[in-house]
């Protein structure tokens, strides 16, 4: 009993705090309503990421990186630092933006660009657990390896996969890793989110 | 049994029941500022009532929605900006949410050279688009990038944003969840521009409870509530509490008089009996005005009940002089010089005003003189057929002691009335206000949520205006461009916050061919490209899509208003600023928002006016229109009472006509003065009181200025007097306690003015009355 106790103590101190403050114990099996049951418990999360793009007409991969807060169940935050400031602010299914300059460049309603909406409504979908909503807007191929889980969203609307072909989301446990954003014309993006500094 | 006179009493009222019906149905009223408007009127005139009826920013409902979180009210704000924009009650409704879809993007973006902000030849350098395109690869990287990606290799040097930026609006309110709200987050907020015009009340009444009700269906119960506000929602709710408070206050009125009539006739069918003439004068007044003028304006309907006051006296009279034992002709035979001629000289006394060359005075003098002679020609053709048999009840003598009483004020009553007059024309520059609004009781609240979220919203100013014409459109995209320039100094300085203006959307057709000539030509583009990308990360062909779109931007046709007005919520935008009028000509309208400094633009304005283009300020236009209605509504109503004096010194001895005029003029200059000293500057409004008072007061003084009346008839015509001034200023006086200014002005003016007339009448005129007993 108290090896168990100590157990799940060091376990919960030594686990990664990425985007989960409450961290449950770690499980055994992973399926994909477990995972997105552990996800739905999490109520709010802080960490850094990285991105990397390729663009097809640019020859260099382009990097960015920021930070990322997550309060249930569906405001993300994602702010980049580097190389440009710019702040992304999803609440409810519509995303404010704001540059750095001081130029407002107005708010882009997230409907106005599907890439974005997609994109968004995946991560927030993922972190926040719904499945019902994944599964509204994506085909959602699932696959787990001892809880190290790959999800693969497809878009269901024709018109978000003439933009979007796929979103790759990898993770461990209740823990979301990487994002990878696929485009239809070729472009790809690897988001890596880091655990909280 | 139904006696003969009840029997006759109620063929009369279904003939006039039947005949005012079908008036009234079919009168088409007005209710716009034209009852003010000359004849003739100046450009300047008719487009301030063209924009205080229909214009732009007449027809806008500010719409706030408070009372819960935030994210409760941007959803709320969706749910009923979709809801309304799916009805047909309005052009456009907007929340900062998803202004342009599809459809208007690609065409934004296909034309992003010709249309929007100004085009610099210095963005297309080598240097210039070598900082455009590091700065969008900059972006790139981040997730902006997502959302223009695509677009760089077309528009490396951002038109496609800018141009954007310029549709989505030239202020910028506060966002919050992606839609506007007030700085303080409080607040959702939508606008709403009605299909209806700002003056249509139905239509303006269906537009607004479509919005309340629709929101109640979205809010629920409890929670959220709903604000509007706007030039619409003001009005609509002051002709709303008008309505109300007119009802309340008529209800009251008819009450009691109807309790004095009673009282003072012990009869029923008499109170009937009056209603005839009175009415008869009514329907006649309305239908000779709108034979006439094709319409009736709702000022000139309102004249024309309060004109029952006077129309009310000739049956009140000729019922006051029935006597036991002889017919109702004899009656009429013994007042037919003070009835008919009176009425007849009240009538002449507006007939001048029937040739005025403004509509609006020339429908008062008709319905006047129309409404005036039928209530006298029903006094003396169908009342004593209806009034044959009745049987009056008799009256005790008290009145000779009455008319000596009053007999002994008549010096000081002249001096007193002299003494009003002298000080009239001394304090002449306060009598008069032509401040219209002084009159509109516009409620506090309204005004400052008005205010408030057009403040936040950056909406246009309802008061002050550009309003360029033209030939064509071209001629009028012009004069909208060459205005910009001078508002975009007054932009800088502060003097206005923001502008509006056609040509901010659709440049002019010499614009737009100037701006292909700045676009450099496909060999030097690509050379310079080729310069511009050394050292970036991208190769020069990945830009041929933006080389391509500026060498098809240089060779098409100019953009008409015609390829823009179709595109859907762009062409929305155009078409409220430019329009085309059923005479072919045009159009713009420059709306200004956040005007700090009203005298450094009325300056700019007065430089900048032109044959073709106007600066409107409604409140001093309006001020304007007033003050020249007055002094045409004076200079008539001195021809009126020119035409008064001539017939009384025409019909009656010199002594008694010196006598009526003297006591006419008395009673007139106390009401004014007595106005006056209690703070209250003459409107239009009083001097229509005034021609009512000056009517009744003619009818008073001819009645008593008689000589040689027995004692009974003294009697019957004191008490006659008396009953048509207490029906007269019951009403009235009533109307004082109206929270409109308006109806406050009247009833005032007329209860001063009719309880002054009997009195001066009665110590002026009375005096030489000799009772035979």
């Amino acid at each position: 009993m108290l090896r168990l106790i100590v157990t799940s103590a060091v376990a919960a101190i030594m686990a990664p705090m990425a985007l989960g403050q409450e961290t449950p114990p770690p499980q055994t099996s992973c399926t994909l309503p477990q995972v997105l049951a552990a996800r739905a418990k999490v109520q709010e999360g802080s960490a850094t990421f990285t991105q990397e793009r390729r663009i097809h007409y640019v020859r260099d991969s382009l990097s960015s990186a920021g930070r990322l807060r997550y309060v249930a169940p569906d405001h993300l935050e994602m702010i980049v630092e580097k190389p440009q400031q710019e702040s992304f602010i999803y609440d409810d299914g519509v995303l404010s933006f704001d540059t750095a300059d001081g130029k407002s460049a107005g708010q882009v309603s997230v409907d106005s660009d599907l890439l974005l909406s997609a994109m968004f409504s995946g991560l927030v979908g993922t972190l926040s657990g719904n499945e019902d909503e994944l599964r509204r807007v994506f085909f959602v191929e699932f696959a787990a390896d001892a809880c190290r889980w790959r999800m693969k969203l497809t878009p269901k609307s024709k018109r978000v996969a003439e933009k979007v072909q796929a979103i790759d989301l990898k993770g461990r446990d209740q823990h979301l890793d990487e994002v990878e954003i696929l485009q239809a014309n070729g472009d790809r993006s690897v988001i890596m989110i880091n655990d909280q500094p | 049994m139904i006696s003969q006179t009840w029997l006759r009493t109620g063929v009369a009222v279904l003939a006039m029941a039947v005949v005012g019906f079908f008036t009234f149905t079919n009168l088409s009223v007005r209710y716009d500022l034209s009852f003010f408007q000359p004849g003739v009127p100046s450009r300047i005139s008719e487009l301030a009532i063209d924009q205080v009826r229909s214009g732009p920013a007449s027809r806008v409902i500010l719409v706030g929605i408070s009372g819960a979180a935030s994210s409760d009210l941007a959803h709320l704000s969706r749910s009923l900006v979709q809801a309304l924009s799916a009805s047909n009650q309005f052009r456009r409704v907007a929340n900062g949410a998803n202004q342009l879809g599809e459809a208007s993007l690609r065409f934004l973006f296909e034309n992003r050279y010709l249309l929007g902000p100004a085009l610099d030849a210095a963005d297309f350098t080598s240097d210039a688009m070598r900082r455009s395109i590091t700065s969008a690869l900059g972006k790139l990287s981040g997730l902006s990038g997502y959302a223009f990606g695509d677009l760089l290799p077309s528009d490396p040097t951002g038109r496609t944003e800018a141009l954007i930026g310029t549709w989505r609006g030239s202020s910028q309110p506060h966002y919050k969840h992606g839609v506007w709200f007030s700085k303080d987050e409080t607040m959702a907020l939508i606008f709403a521009a009605t299909v209806a015009n700002g003056d249509d009340q139905n239509g303006q009444a269906q537009a607004q409870d479509l919005i309340e009700s629709t929101f109640s269906g979205l809010a629920g119960g409890s929670g959220p509530r709903l604000m509007m506000a706007g030039p619409p929602v003001i009005s609509l709710a002051v002709s709303r509490s008008i309505q109300d408070e007119a009802w309340w206050i008529g209800l009251g009125s008819v009450v009691a008089v109807l309790a004095l009539l009673v009282a003072a006739f012990r009869s029923p069918v008499l109170l009937i009996a009056i209603a005839i003439p009175t009415a008869a004068g009514a329907i006649a007044g309305a239908i000779a005005v709108q034979v006439l003028f094709g319409s009736v304006h709702g000022i000139t309907l309102t004249f024309g009940g309060t004109l029952a006051g006077v129309t009310s006296d000739y049956p009140v009279h000729l019922i006051s002089h029935l006597r036991r034992g002889s017919s109702p002709m004899q009656a009429l035979r013994g007042i037919w010089s003070p009835l008919v001629l009176g009425g007849v000289i009240a009538a002449a006394a507006f007939l001048p005003m029937t040739i005025s060359s403004f509509p609006g005075l020339s429908q008062l003098g008709v319905i006047a003189v129309v409404g005036i002679a039928a209530g006298v020609v029903a006094t003396v053709v169908i009342l004593p057929w209806v009034l044959e048999g009745h049987i009056p009840s008799e009256t005790v003598g008290w009145s000779h002691r009455i008319v000596r009483l009053f007999s002994r004020a008549k010096s000081a009553t002249i001096v007193g009335g002299l003494a009003g007059l002298a000080w009239l024309v001394v304090a002449h520059a306060e009598v008069f206000s032509d401040d219209l609004s002084r009159l509109s009781p516009l409620p506090a609240q309204l005004v400052e949520l008005d205010r408030k979220i057009r403040g936040e919203l950056g909406a246009p100013d309802v008061r002050r205006l550009f309003v360029v014409d033209g030939r064509s459109a071209q001629e009028t995209l012009t004069g909208s461009e060459r205005l910009s320039r001078d508002l975009d100094a007054l932009v800088r300085d502060g003097v206005i916050a923001s502008y509006d203006a056609p040509s901010r959307y659709l440049p002019s057709g010499e614009t737009q061919r100037m701006r292909q000539t700045l676009l450099p030509s496909e060999d030097e583009l690509r050379s310079r490209l080729a310069i511009a990308v050394q050292g970036l990360p991208v190769d020069a062909p990945t830009f041929e899509p933006f080389i391509h779109g500026v060498t098809a931007a240089k060779s098409r046709n100019p953009l008409e208003p015609s390829d823009v007005v179709p595109v859907p919520l762009v062409g929305d935008r155009l078409a409220a600023l430019l329009s085309n009028r059923s005479d072919g000509t045009w159009q713009a309208f420059i709306l200004l928002s956040g005007v700090a400094q009203p005298a450094r633009l009325a300056e700019m304005a007065s430089r900048q006016s032109s044959d073709s283009t106007h600066y409107l300020d409604l409140q001093t236009e309006t001020a304007h229109l007033v003050a020249l209605y007055r002094t045409e509504s004076l200079r008539w109503l001195a021809g009126g009472l020119a035409v008064v004096i001539g017939l009384l010194f025409a019909v009656f001895p010199v002594r008694r006509a010196a006598r009526v005029v003297l006591s006419l003029v008395v009673s007139l200059s106390l009401t004014a003065a007595i106005l006056l000293a209690m703070g209250m500057a003459l409107t239009p409004f009083h001097l229509m009181s005034f021609l009512l008072v000056a009517g009744m007061g003619l009818d008073y003084a001819v009645f008593l200025s008689r000589d040689d009346v027995d004692v009974g008839d003294l009697q019957r015509t004191l008490r006659s007097i008396f009953i048509c001034a207490v029906t007269t200023v019951i009403p009235f006086g009533l109307m004082v306690i109206s929270s409109a200014p308006i109806l406050r002005g009247i009833g005032l003016t007329v209860a001063i003015g009719v309880t002054l007339a009997p009195l001066t009448a009665l110590a002026i005129c009375g005096g030489r009355i000799r009772v035979v007993a």
